[in-house]
Order: C-alpha cells, then structure tokens, then sequence
C-alpha cells in the first residue's frame, strides 16, 4: 500500500539538486562562551565536505533562506521532520547537524549525520579540555571523515579563506553579532578581520551586506569593486555589487554585475531572480520571465511565481497569470491573499472560476 | 540533555525508515504564511523599512496600506511626459512619478497601483496618497510633502491622504532616504534630464 503511494507521489523534487548535504546550523548551549564558533563550524563542516567532492553541501545562507520559506521552520528547534522535508526538497542525500556545550569536563560537540534514505545514523561527537577553533576544526574533519567513510582535504587556506585564523575568529565573530542585528559590532569585527588579513575577501562581502543594511550603497558598492579587483571571479562579490547598484537604482550598471555572477555561477537561484527583478522593473519582460522560469527549475519555492503573474497579467496572458499565482499560492506567501484582493493588476482576472477558486482556498487556510 | 535530543533525533530518523516510507520524497509546500525573506534583496529591504518606519504608530492609513499589500497612489496628469505618462505597451503609467512611487511602496514592504488623474479631477477616497501638480491647492496643507522643485513651476507636492500622521511622516522619512541614498537624483536622471 505505501509502495503504491510512492508511486504516485514520486519523483517529485522542487529542487534540482546541486547538494547532496544540508549542514544545519549547528546549536549552542547558553554556558557555552564562543558562541560565534557555531556558525564557523558549521561552515566549516560545509567547505571540508564540498571542498573537492562531489558530495556538495548547500551553503549555510542558502539554507537559512531556503528554511525561512518554510513554514514549519520557525521554530527555534527545528523538528526532524522539517529538517528531512527541506533534505527532501533540495533532494539531498544526508544531513549534519550538532550542538555546542560546555560542561566541567571542557568542551563538548555532540552531532549526527543522517541518511533517513538508507536509515543510516552516525553520531559524531568529540570533546576537547579547553576550547581552540583550530583544535574543534581538525577533530571536526576527524569525525566527520570517519563517519561519512572517507578523506577530508585539509587545505587550511580553501577551508577558510585565508591561512591568518586571527581574521578568520574576527569574521566569524562579526557573523555572529550581525546574525543577531548588532550590525555595529558586526562591523568592527569585519574590520578587524579585513585588517589582519586584506586578502580575506569574506570579512569583505559581510561589510558589504551590512552597510547595505545600512542604506549606504556607495560604501558597499566601493567595497565591493576592491573585493572584485583583487578576487574577479567571486560570483558573490559581482552579485551584491549587482545589487547595491540596484538599490541605487542604476538598472543597466546592476544588470552587468549581475550577469556576471550568473555566468560564474549559473545555478544560483537568488542570481537569477535579481536578474529576473531588475529586468522587470526596467519593463523587459521576456528576460524577466526567462530569468524568473531559470530559478524555479532550479527551486521551485523560490517567491519568482508572484512577480511572474504580475508580469502575465500586465500583459493579460490569463492562464499563464492564473498558474503562477496558484504555484505562489502553493509555497504560500505572507499577505497573498490581501494582495490578490487589492491588486488592481489582477482586477481584470477577477471573473475567471480559477482566480475565484484560489481566493476561496486561500480564505480557508489557517 | 542535548545527548537525549539528539538521541530522540536519531530515533525519529530511524522511525521515518521503519515505517517502510523512507524513499517517499515529498515536495511539500509549508502549510501556512511565513514572514517574507526570500531573498538577500527582500532581506536588505525588509531591514531599511523597518529602521525608516521606526516609531511610527501602526494606525490609519499606513496600517491599512499595510494590510492590504498594496499602496494606491494617484498621479494628477501632467504635460511633461517624463515626469508621467501612460505606456500603451505596458498598460500602465511610466516615468519618474511613478518610480518615485514604486519606491515609497517598495520601502513600505508593499506594491504601488498607480492610477492617474485629469487635470481637476478628485482622487477617490481609496487613494493614499496624491502626486500634484505645481499649484495645486486640493489638499490640505498640513498633509503635504513638497518632494521636486523647478525655479519656474516651485514645489511640487505629495498629498497624503492620512487620517493621523503616520503614513505623511513614513514617506517624508522615505523621501529623505531617497535623497541620501541618490536614489532621487538618480531616477531623475533617468527619467527626466535624459
């Protein structure tokens, strides 16, 4: 009976599947002191198992944002199940996840890498006397190695973007205060870190990203095309000059960046939806939609459905409108039925039975 | 206590396969609304509006527009077509007002319905906010925000259609940031010196 259910439901993938990994962010105790060591460990469990493999795990932005659109995910402690649904959706193999204490003993991580496919469980777990992040890193790799069954690279300058683990705690103790809206000690850390290391290009894009926060463009912008001169081929550092362009509202300038991000790396889904963005604010439709259509053949819950029915109902395609705002509906939006209501855009779909449908369906939902 | 947690977790994992439905891959959509974060730029977007809405009473008009998603502004036509004009090819108005109100809307999290005017004609009582012509008097003065200036015409203002203050006072902080930013003279540019 469930094989018959299977049947009908699979394949179903959202998500076309670049990562076989998704590296939760790894939790931290209350008495646990560095707490800024979570999102570098994290990130690096990331970069080690990535890092000349196959086996390729999502970046930790990628899969925070992906997570936001997730409804059950809100939760401080992120149930399995939603853990697994969102594993399921990038259609990714495995999952690592692990936490941070400290107790009389010294420092504690204790995790686990799951393969709920094979029913495969691994804890992994190390200790260490007296916390070090280079000491937590390598016996990281450690567990890590032995649990996923083979060889981890070690190569301490493309696990962490520079070889000076001075600007590489500055960094991550930067992320860790922005990641908590305290953008000013975020950036004196990011300083700091630039500082100890100016060929650091990450302390350079968390800059960047907080003063664009910030409102202030041109500092990001600057920042940015020094990141650029001395690093041309970081896809992140053309796409967020891409976007404080944008902000700044110099649509052809953003559309450069842009297209370069896109074209160093072509399966990145928030690159081409800004794409998609800036070119439907600058009224070029079919690059709009071809950009729009090219992130969601790559994540379908990507919020690309709502502009996309704009632009088909600016241009009175109705059902092609009408599709788009029931897939929007389907990975459901924050507001969406206000918008459908009020939106005089869609003023003119409001006799269609399907339009009528999707308003009743949302009204019923919780 | 984390080791239970954990161990609970792994006991869940191995429930999933016992269960013999393991394989099934499911493309689940969340069930409920979630708040917006989509992308890096909604992000960013999410975090100026809330800094340039700071403070400001969640009532009248402001709340409303809110509610509704959608901000309804009203241009009263104009003779210069680079200010506004309606684009047949689009269906809707272009031009440096309507961008300037794409960009209120925007920083206010919600869309722009841009409708415009004749010469003389009234807005609805639908609509937030009003983009006049020079000399208008058809709105009242403590509801206006001058926002663009030629030494032959004078101000031009934007006349919000607030019942308290909180809407006047978030676009004239919008506007500010505009101003700041170069936004304003970079749409101007664009639009209108170009």
């Amino acid at each position: 009976m469930c094989l018959l259910i299977l049947a009908a439901r699979a394949p179903a993938f959202a998500y076309s599947g670049d990562f076989d990994a998704l590296v939760f962010d790894f939790d931290v105790e209350s008495d646990f002191p560095e707490k800024w060591a979570a999102p570098a460990l994290t990130d690096y469990a990331i970069r080690a198992i990535s890092l000349n493999s196959k086996e390729r795990a999502m970046p930790r932005d990628a899969l925070k944002r992906l997570a936001s659109r997730w409804a059950a995910a809100g939760r401080r402690e992120m149930a399995f199940e939603t853990r697994d649904a969102l594993r399921q959706h990038t259609g990714a193999s495995f999952i690592v996840d692990g936490s941070l204490s400290r107790d009389r003993s010294g420092f504690q991580f204790t995790g686990s890498v799951i393969n709920p496919d094979t029913g495969l469980v691994r804890d992994i777990s190390f200790s260490l006397k007296e916390f070090d992040i280079e000491a937590a890193r390598g016996a990281l790799r450690g567990t890590l190695e032995t649990a996923l069954g083979r060889k981890l690279p070690n190569d301490k300058s493309a696990l962490l973007g520079t070889t000076n683990s001075s600007a590489s705690a500055a960094h991550w103790k930067g992320v860790w205060q922005y990641e908590r809206n305290e953008t000013e000690k975020a950036i004196a850390f990011f300083q700091q870190s630039m500082s100890a290391d100016p060929a650091f290009i990450e302390p350079a894009l968390s800059l960047a990203r907080a003063q664009m926060d910030k409102a202030l463009f041109s500092d990001a912008a600057a920042i940015l095309r020094k990141a650029i001169s001395s690093a041309p081929k970081e896809p992140r550092a053309h796409f967020l000059l891409g976007l404080s362009l944008h902000f700044q509202r110099q649509k052809q300038l953003s559309l450069e960046s842009l297209g370069t991000a896109a074209n160093l790396e072509p399966r990145n889904p928030e690159y081409l939806f800004q794409l998609g963005v800036v070119h439907k604010e600058s009224f070029r439709y079919p690059e709009a939609i071809s950009n729009f259509e090219k992130a969601l053949a790559i994540d379908k819950s990507y919020d690309a459905w709502f502009p996309l029915a704009e632009i088909y109902a600016t241009t009175k395609q109705e059902q092609k409108a009408i599709h788009s705002l029931e897939q929007a509906a389907v990975w459901s939006r924050a507001g969406l039925l206000n918008r459908l209501k009020n939106d005089a855009d869609f003023n003119w779909l409001r006799t269609n039975a399907r339009f009528q449908l999707l308003i009743k369906q949302l009204e019923r939902q919780p | 206590m984390r080791r239970a947690v954990r161990a609970i977790t792994a006991l869940v994992a191995t429930a999933f396969i016992a269960a013999g439905c393991a394989g099934a891959r499911r493309a689940s959509a969340p069930a409920s609304p979630l708040p917006s974060a989509d992308s890096i730029q909604s992000e960013i977007i999410h975090t100026i509006s809330k800094r340039l809405t700071a403070g400001l009473p969640d009532s009248g008009r402001l709340k409303a527009a809110r509610e509704r998603g959608v901000l309804r502004v009203a241009v009263v036509f104009s003779p210069d077509n680079a200010l506004c004009h309606f684009d047949p090819d689009i269906g809707a108005p272009r031009g440096f007002i309507p961008e300037l109100a794409a960009e209120i809307a925007l920083m206010l999290e919600i869309k722009p319905n841009v409708e415009l005017l004749n010469q003389g004609e009234r807005p609805g009582p639908e609509i937030d906010i009003v983009f006049l012509p020079e000399g208008d008097s058809g709105c009242e003065s403590n509801n206006l925000i001058p926002y663009y200036y030629t030494p032959e015409l004078g101000w031009k203002h934007i006349c919000v259609m607030d019942d308290g203050e909180s809407l006047k006072e978030a676009v004239a902080r919008i506007l500010s940031h505009m101003n700041s930013t170069g936004i304003f003279a970079q749409l101007h540019m664009a639009h209108v010196e170009n």
